[in-house]
C-alpha cells in the first residue's frame, strides 16, 4: 500500500465510522476469547496523530516494522509478536487504541490477521455515571503501575487474587497491604482513582480489586498511550472531576500529598519507613488526616 | 526521556520529550539540583511529554517547593493525557498550568 493510499484509506475509513460506530464494552468472554483479529476489522483512532492529515504516520516507522514483520515470517515465526490494543465497537469492529504503526505494517505485509487485546476504556459516560453515584467530596489517587503493582518476586506481596484459570487471565501481584489501605480510605469516605500508562480494562481492574474485598471507583488507564489529541472529551471529564472532589490525597511511594482544590495550597505527609510497615503508615496518616479534619 | 534545557538569565526552561516515571525522574531531579541556583523562574514545557507517573510528579512537586521560596514556576502546552494525570491526581490544582 502506497504512502498516498495509507492516507487515502485511513480518511475513508475514517469518514464511514462517523456516525455509525459507537465504542462499547465487551464482556469477559469476549475480552478472553478473541485474541485476533483481520487487519480490516481494525478501524484507525481519527483522534490519533496517525489519522490526521496535519500528521501522519510515520512512514519510517510503518517500514522498520514491515521489515521486523517480514523477517519474522521468512523465519516462520508469528510477525506481530505484542498484541494491538483495541476497542470493541458497535456495530462491528475495533477501533485502534494503539498500534496504527504495526496495523499499517502488518496491512503491507499482506498479514490476514494480528493479535489484540480488547480493552474496556473508562468513557467520558462512565466517568459521568460514577462522579453521580458517588456521594463523598474526597478521593485519593494511586498510580497502579508504580505503587500498587509489583513483580512477583517482589518479597512484600498480597496472595494472589485468582486462582487457575482466572490466574492466567490476571497475572498482576500487589504490594502488601494495599486492600486493607483502600478499605481505610472508603470506610473514611474517600472515592478510590487509579491510573497507569498502560492500558487495562475498567471491568478487569474493578474485578481485579474486588478479589481482594475492595473497590476502585474510578481508573485512568492507557495514558501514554492514547490518542494525543482527544482534547475536548478530556477537558469535559476533568472539568467533570474538578467540580466534584474538594480534597485530594496523591498517595505515592514515598508521600501523601493532600490537597483541597484551587487554593493551591498543598501538605505533605512522608511515608519514610521499611516495606512491610509502608500500608501501616500509610493508613496511619490517613487517619492523622481524618482527625484534623474533624476537628475542623 | 530527553531534557532540552533553555537559561535566559534568571528564567530557565526545561522541555521534556518522552516519559517522566520512575525511571526517567532522577534524571529530572538531577538536572533540576544542577541549574536552579540564580534561577527566579521556571517553565516546563511538557509539549512531548507522553505521560507522568506518580514518580514524575514527585519531582514536580520538589520543584514546585523549591521554586515556591525563590520565585515562580509554571507548565506549559501539556497535552491531553497528561492533563488528565494532573486532574486526577489533584495535581492540577497546585501547579500553575498555562
Amino acid at each position: 500500500m502506497a504512502k498516498s493510499q495509507l492516507m487515502e484509506y485511513v480518511l475513508k475509513d475514517i469518514e464511514q465510522q462517523k456516525g455509525v460506530a459507537i465504542p462499547v464494552h465487551a464482556s469477559l468472554f469476549e475480552r478472553i476469547m478473541v485474541t485476533k483479529t483481520a487487519c480490516k476489522n481494525l478501524h484507525p483512532n481519527s483522534e490519533d496523530e496517525f489519522s490526521m492529515e496535519s500528521v501522519g504516520p510515520s512512514y519510517r516507522i510503518i517500514s522498520e516494522y514491515e521489515t521486523k514483520f517480514r523477517d519474522a515470517m521468512r523465519m516462520d515465526k508469528s510477525p506481530v509478536d505484542e498484541p494491538l490494543m483495541v476497542e470493541k465497537l458497535y456495530p462491528h469492529g475495533y477501533l485502534l487504541l494503539n498500534g496504527h504503526h504495526r496495523w499499517a505494517a502488518a496491512m503491507r505485509c499482506n498479514i490476514k490477521k494480528v493479535p489484540i487485546k480488547i480493552i474496556n476504556c473508562a468513557t467520558e459516560s462512565d466517568i459521568k455515571t460514577i462522579l453521580e453515584k458517588s456521594q463523598h467530596d474526597k478521593r485519593a489517587t494511586i498510580d497502579l503501575d508504580e505503587v500498587i503493582f509489583r513483580s512477583p518476586d517482589y518479597k512484600y506481596l498480597e496472595k494472589k487474587a485468582f486462582i487457575f484459570p482466572m490466574s492466567m487471565r490476571f497475572k498482576q501481584r500487589i504490594r502488601l497491604g494495599i486492600p486493607a489501605l483502600f478499605y481505610k480510605l472508603s470506610k473514611s469516605g474517600y472515592d478510590i482513582w487509579v491510573y497507569a500508562a498502560d492500558f487495562y480494562s475498567i471491568d478487569d481492574i474493578q474485578k481485579f480489586f474486588k478479589a481482594y474485598g475492595v473497590h476502585v471507583d474510578g481508573i485512568l488507564t492507557g495514558v501514554a498511550k492514547q490518542a494525543q489529541n482527544k482534547s475536548a472529551s478530556t477537558a469535559r471529564m476533568n472539568e467533570l472531576i474538578n467540580n466534584k472532589y474538594q480534597m485530594t490525597l496523591h498517595i505515592d511511594n514515598n508521600t501523601i500529598l493532600e490537597t483541597h482544590g484551587k487554593n493551591g495550597d498543598f501538605e505533605e505527609y512522608e511515608i519514610n519507613v521499611p516495606e512491610e510497615e509502608w500500608s501501616r503508615k500509610a493508613i496511619a496518616i490517613v487517619e492523622e488526616i481524618e482527625k484534623r479534619a474533624g476537628k475542623k | 526521556m530527553n531534557l532540552i534545557k533553555n537559561r535566559n538569565g534568571s528564567e530557565l526552561t526545561f522541555a521534556l520529550d518522552g516519559r517522566l516515571d520512575t525511571t526517567t525522574a532522577p534524571q529530572l531531579d538531577q538536572a533540576l539540583q544542577e541549574s536552579l541556583e540564580g534561577i527566579t523562574s521556571l517553565t516546563f514545557d511538557l509539549e512531548k511529554l507522553v505521560y507522568i507517573s506518580s514518580a514524575g510528579l514527585r519531582s514536580l512537586l520538589v520543584a514546585q517547593k523549591t521554586m515556591n521560596k525563590k520565585g515562580s514556576m509554571k507548565i506549559k502546552n501539556a497535552g491531553a493525557a497528561i492533563m488528565e494525570v494532573f486532574t486526577v491526581t489533584g495535581f492540577a490544582d497546585i501547579l500553575t498550568i498555562e
